[in-house]
């Protein structure tokens, strides 16, 4: 090389990098551009106008039950009664279009980071997907610098055993005490100051197909917890342990004799449909309970005025309903049990011998609101069968049911009966491929948790439409491995649209506005503020506030993966409010994503690649908080 | 590493001359031109060697005597010395033991954690266009499924006969070839209108 060659190649290179310098300089002009200026036009991006539907409902007296408290966020959806409401309103629809970036901090995992963060005091903790550690980070500094770390070290053989990516979908406080579960079916308490252990329990093993995604909740000096694995013949549970040391206070199963499943004298179901003598054992073929699902993966609501608990279980296995004739009780069911003792108070069976994997695990929001002219104390189910449902909590009478997507499997819900009318053209069985059901298993929306406001009366569900062809075949059970039982196959919903933020009338049941989605479904969690606001990410990144009476966007900004993460907020120690939220696409529905997911069989990650074939297109994996702020 | 590479040289142009050595990771591997022809001895020539630390007599019945390395040693290496380059899964190109091999992938539960037809989910995608980390060639393949990976992949060769294994290998082998048996039907563009209701 002679000393010419080496001027022009420096030249070169030199020019390469003024013109990245330049680059760069453009991107921060356009991040500044779009974080102050004002409301950005509906229509830039592609960003979709709202659809109106419905006038909006009459204003009415509501109370949640156990609104949050002084801006911290220390149970995973908020308040106890998953309404994923926040009072606070600083930041408000008309100042909302200056929010801006504060804070990021990158998890390194290129997984579905799932859930959201906690805020106790001036620290903020955050789960991340496996290796599930916990980052406690110091909100007095700017930009937020860590704290602590605490790494659990789980099992790595449970990321074989996991059905749906392995994510967490957070922690709970208590008791100075940062509690939460660990993919290799485990419970830990961490201290919240030190980042020190208080104790770690086992509750299960990955060999039979168990593992832990859900976030727990904690009521009274117990800590309740579910396991996860239905798609590989574990066998459903609920467990609370006791806050202080971390032992076993009850365990009920979903599956098996009535003492298993802690169902006594108190058990009063609403529903004929739901009475008889060990239903666990007599709705199942010889010894198929045993290995039926009914895991306890999503979230957990509790009422402190009825002292009840609420929660749904997942689907029975395998997914070929003809290998298992009956009812398969207690999969798909909604369960309100008393927190200290687990004992059953009542029990509704959302769809008896589940062919479609519409698992009962979908959050349950309580409010306390006026129903056909009576104050009544609701459960509002906004259920992966496709149907908005409404209970009484009191006693289990279903109120209302009304489908928020397009559904087909069935046609209502009897009121007097409490059973679908279903359609039989869409019920699978061996030896059959049926076709266009809809929802798909991923169903209308999945365990992504929706956000009621009590101002507006108004649900907002992160809805997706999806339909699938599902043709069952034979399983062998093989402890640890897939106990599945069906080849399925996802693809967009009718309409032409694959997702929608749509705003429902809970009172009126029945839809205000919709926010229509073309490109890719919707995963992620919502947040409601007392500012009028309702925040909401999609699987392409954008982080977006919308009016939470019109639907219009207020705000947009571009995060750097698919947000399959909830948006939660707080009041730091500056007084200031602030939202955050996880940007990290992965999970099921949007699997296609990963890249150990295939794009071109859209059979892969049990079926939902038809449905997202080119997710990679517009997003991939590697987790991010973001924090945002006036 | 090419691009990461690239990106550390573009940083420190306009700071140093560039090194006229280049980066070594987007280099072509060193030739092998200078290299000794004896050193290439395949391991079962060459002898026993004592490591360190190594006692010079094994304690009587329980530890087997020093042996000569197994499998490859550092150094220029030449094509074919690795046998699983040269190992043939005796079922290749076996049209019924594809079909038997894709029974199989189903029956034995590879297609719920791998995909329906192998594109994965729980477990890797298998299908070609995908990065094998413990190498795609039949040998490496039977190798993972009989003996199970540290990330979750059961190991199934205390469970699951020899040939059985094989047959799972000529199945992997043939995902995105003629030979595939069993394709997976491509997806709807999306669900006929009005076939669900409500539509909004």
């Amino acid at each position: 090389m002679t000393a010419n060659d080496g001027r022009q190649r420096s030249t070169r290179w030199a020019l390469t990098a003024a013109t990245l310098a330049a680059l760069a300089l453009a991107g921060s002009a356009a991040f500044a551009q779009s974080s102050v200026s004002s409301p950005p036009p509906p229509t830039a991006e592609g960003a979709p106008t709202p659809q109106q539907l419905n006038p909006l409902p009459a204003a009415a007296d509501i109370h949640t039950v156990a609104p949050l408290a002084d801006g911290q966020w220390t149970v995973p959806a908020g308040d106890v009664a998953n309404t994923r409401f926040s009072p606070l309103k600083q930041i408000n629809a008309t100042n909302v279009s200056s929010l801006k970036v504060v804070s990021t901090m990158a998890d390194g995992i290129a997984h579905g980071w799932e859930g959201q963060p906690l805020v106790v005091g001036d620290t903020m903790y955050v789960v991340t997907p496996y290796p599930d550690k916990l980052i406690a980070i110091d909100l007095k500094a700017p930009q937020g610098p860590v704290k602590w770390i605490y790494n659990p070290r789980p099992d790595p053989r449970s990321q074989g055993v996991a059905c749906c990516d392995v994510v967490n979908r957070g922690a709970v406080y208590a008791d100075g005490k940062i509690i939460y579960n660990l993919l290799d079916v485990e419970t830990v308490a961490v201290d919240a100051k030190t980042g020190k252990q208080v104790w770690r329990t086992r509750l299960g093993s990955i060999r039979n197909g168990t593992t832990m995604t859900m976030a727990p909740l904690v009521v009274g000096d117990k800590v309740l917890v579910g396991n996860s694995g239905n798609e590989l013949g574990t066998r459903g549970w609920i467990t609370a342990l006791n806050v202080s040391d971390g032992s076993i206070a009850w365990r009920a199963y979903s599956t098996g004799s009535d003492k298993d499943c802690l169902i006594g004298p108190g058990f009063k179901p609403f529903y004929v449909k739901d009475r008889g003598k060990d239903l666990g054992i007599e709705t199942w073929p010889p010894g198929q309970w045993k290995i039926g699902g009914g895991a306890v993966w999503g979230w957990i609501s509790y009422d402190p005025e009825t002292k009840l608990i609420f929660y749904g279980d997942g689907n029975p296995g395998t997914w070929d309903p003809t290998q298992r004739p009956g009812a398969n009780k207690w999969s798909n069911t909604l369960f309100a049990r008393n927190p200290e003792t687990g004992q059953a108070v009542w029990a509704f069976q959302e769809d008896a011998h589940d062919a479609w994997d519409y698992d009962t695990t979908i959050e349950n929001i309580l409010v306390d609101m006026p129903w056909h002219g009576q104050m009544r104390k609701l459960l509002i189910h906004p259920g992966r069968m496709g149907f908005v449902q409404v209970f009484d909590r009191t006693d289990g009478q279903l109120l209302s049911a009304e489908k928020y997507v397009p559904v087909n499997w069935a046609r209502s819900y009897s009121l007097q009966t409490g059973l679908p009318d279903e359609d039989p053209a869409y019920r699978p069985h061996l030896g059959a491929t049926t076709s266009n059901i809809c929802p798909s298993s991923t169903g209308g929306k999945d365990w992504n948790p929706t956000a009621f406001d009590p101002q507006t009366g108004l649900l907002y569900i992160q809805a997706h439409n999806v339909c699938m062809t599902d043709t069952p075949h034979k399983a062998n059970y093989i402890a640890g491995t897939p106990y599945l039982g069906a080849d399925v196959t996802m693809f967009p919903g009718p309409g032409g649209w694959e997702g929608a933020l749509i705003a429902w009338d809970v009172a009126d049941a029945r839809p205000v506005w919709t926010l229509k989605e073309t490109k890719l479904p919707l995963f992620g969690g919502v947040l409601a503020t007392g500012g009028n606001l309702v925040f909401y990410g999609t699987l392409d990144g954008w982080f977006r506030a919308v009016d939470a009476r019109t639907g219009k966007i207020l705000w947009q900004f571009k995060t750097s993966s698919g947000i399959v993460g909830e948006p939660m907020t707080f009041v730091g120690p500056d007084g200031k409010q602030y939202i955050a939220v996880y940007s990290g696409v992965g999970g099921w529905l949007p699997a296609a994503a990963l890249p150990s997911v295939s794009e071109t069989d859209p059979t892969a990650a049990l079926g939902t690649v038809g449905a997202v074939p080119d997710i990679k297109k517009y997003t991939s994996a590697g987790g991010v908080l973001y924090v945002f702020g006036l | 590493m090419y691009s990461d590479c690239r990106l550390f040289l573009i940083a420190l142009a306009g700071l140093i001359p560039l090194a006229a050595s280049g980066c070594s990771a987007s280099d072509p591997p060193p030739s092998d031109a200078g290299a000794p022809p004896a050193a290439a001895a395949t391991a079962a020539e060459t002898p026993a060697v004592q490591l360190p630390g190594t006692p010079t007599q094994p304690l009587a019945g329980t530890v087997p005597p020093v042996m000569a390395p197994v499998g490859p040693i550092p150094g220029p290496q030449v094509e074919g010395e690795d046998p699983a380059t040269t190992m043939q899964n005796p079922y290749a190109n076996d049209p019924s033991a594809l079909e038997q091999g894709r029974q199989l992938f189903v029956a034995m539960n590879c297609a719920g954690c791998h995909g329906g037809h192998a594109g994965g989910g729980m477990g890797p995608d298998l299908r070609p266009d995908h990065i094998f980390r413990y190498g795609n060639l039949p040998a490496n393949l039977f190798d993972s499924i009989s003996m199970g990976r540290a990330m979750g992949m059961p190991s199934w060769g205390t469970k699951l006969p020899p040939d059985v294994i094989w047959k799972l290998v000529a199945y992997i082998q043939s995902l995105g070839t003629q030979e595939e048996p069993d394709k997976a039907a491509p997806a709807p563009a999306h669900a006929p209108d009005s076939i669900a209701s409500p539509s909004y």
